[in-house]
């Protein structure tokens, strides 16, 4: 046996070849295609909505439009802590890579939005606007539509920003004021494709 | 409708049999910070002071230092009947939010007609004009930062500004006192 290879037993040829044949013919078939993934409609919070740091003597307000335009009213800014407006992204997964273009329209809800109070501090948010064409103006509880239309990727999705007034009133300390802004967004049609 | 334009209207528009909803929360927030305040708890005094009819002097007190330094011939006139008042810096305590830097806004240079305070010795006269330059200030927390400070856990600090007083020749002796406004800021 020393210097010779061993000889596969006829027994075992046959089985063999025919392993080869198939390992052969089945990477000559096409690939068959991964299985779509479930549609799905997503909203993701992308920024908070930041007032930044302000000192309020008694009451006053701070506005942060969705444009990022700040109009402060008896207030004295600090100026080292950042201030923008939040922004939200709706995305709806069409679950494959189709290109064809498809519309889709969803209702966006802003819930609403309850006053906060933290140890001798209190706010209140309102005026709520955004930059998602035809709500400039948002309302909690209050229905937006809105389409994307001509999609041809698999996610198609719209992000938008949120600004809005918050009134502050202040009878002893500070506070760091976190108030939740939920979002709901309801998928109503999706078209073509 | 036809069977074939149903299906046909099927595949162009599809709409959830379920309604499919998302949703996030976002947040809103602020940081309302507690209103800054500034107290003296005592004046920069120079003490009583008189410069010789020939030639001007000066008098430093540093923030923070030990006494006065006389420069030129400026000197004490510390002599009965007038009360013999030690020179010293100013002191200011601030308060507001706690671990929060502050900044605080002084003159660099003063320059006004001071008041004579009290009688001495020498006839009441009308009091030169007083300069007061080089004004430097040294807070407890940041004693190398100059004008700035540091709010502890408790939200206080303090400060001390001193000067220069510049005399002009011939001024008999006196107690001069001058105002002006130090300033803080959160930063």
């Amino acid at each position: 046996m020393i210097g010779r290879t061993a000889p596969v037993p006829e027994t075992l040829r046959r089985p063999l070849r025919h392993g080869v044949l198939l390992l052969i013919l089945s990477s000559l078939l096409p690939t068959s295609p991964a299985p779509a993934a479930v549609p799905t409609l997503t909203v993701t919070a992308d920024a908070a909505l930041r007032f930044g740091a302000f000192v309020v003597p008694s009451s006053g307000s701070r506005t942060v439009s969705a444009s990022g335009a700040v109009v402060n009213d008896a207030i004295f800014p600090v100026a080292s802590a950042p201030v923008g407006p939040s922004q939200f992204t709706v995305a709806y997964d069409r679950g494959n890579q189709n290109p064809k273009a498809i519309r889709v329209t969803f209702q966006m809800v802003l819930s609403s939005v309850p006053a906060v109070t933290q140890t001798g501090v209190s706010g209140r948010l309102s005026a709520f606007d955004s930059d998602l064409p035809g709500a400039a103006l948002l309302v909690p509880g209050r229905i937006v539509t809105y389409t994307i239309a001509n999609c041809t990727t698999r996610i198609c999705a719209k992000s938008f920003r949120v600004g809005a007034r918050l009134d502050v009133t202040r009878s002893s300390g500070g506070a760091n004021l976190t108030i939740a802004l939920p979002v709901i967004a309801t998928l109503v049609s999706v078209e073509g494709g | 409708m036809s069977r074939t334009s149903l299906v046909a209207a099927l595949g162009l528009a599809w709409v959830p049999a379920q309604a499919v909803a998302a949703s996030a929360t976002g947040a809103a927030a602020a940081d309302i910070i507690s209103p800054i305040a500034v107290r003296q708890i005592r004046d920069l005094d120079f003490g009583v002071l008189a410069a010789n009819a020939e030639s001007a002097g000066s008098v430093r007190i540093a923030p923070g230092g030990p006494g006065a330094i006389y420069g030129g011939s400026a000197h004490s006139a510390c002599a009965p009947p007038t009360p013999c008042l030690s020179p010293h810096f100013a002191r200011f305590e601030v308060s507001g939010e706690a671990n929060r830097a502050y900044t605080i806004a002084a003159p660099a240079h003063v320059s006004v007609a001071g008041e004579q305070v009290g009688d001495g010795p020498a006839p009441r006269f009308a009091p030169p004009l007083v300069v007061i330059d080089d004004i430097q200030i040294r807070s407890a927390s940041r004693p190398d930062a100059s004008r700035a400070g540091w709010l502890n856990s408790a939200g206080r600090d303090s400060f001390d500004l001193g000067g220069t007083l510049r005399l002009p020749a011939a001024t008999p002796p006196a107690h001069f006192r001058i105002s002006f406004e130090v300033i803080v800021t959160y930063s």
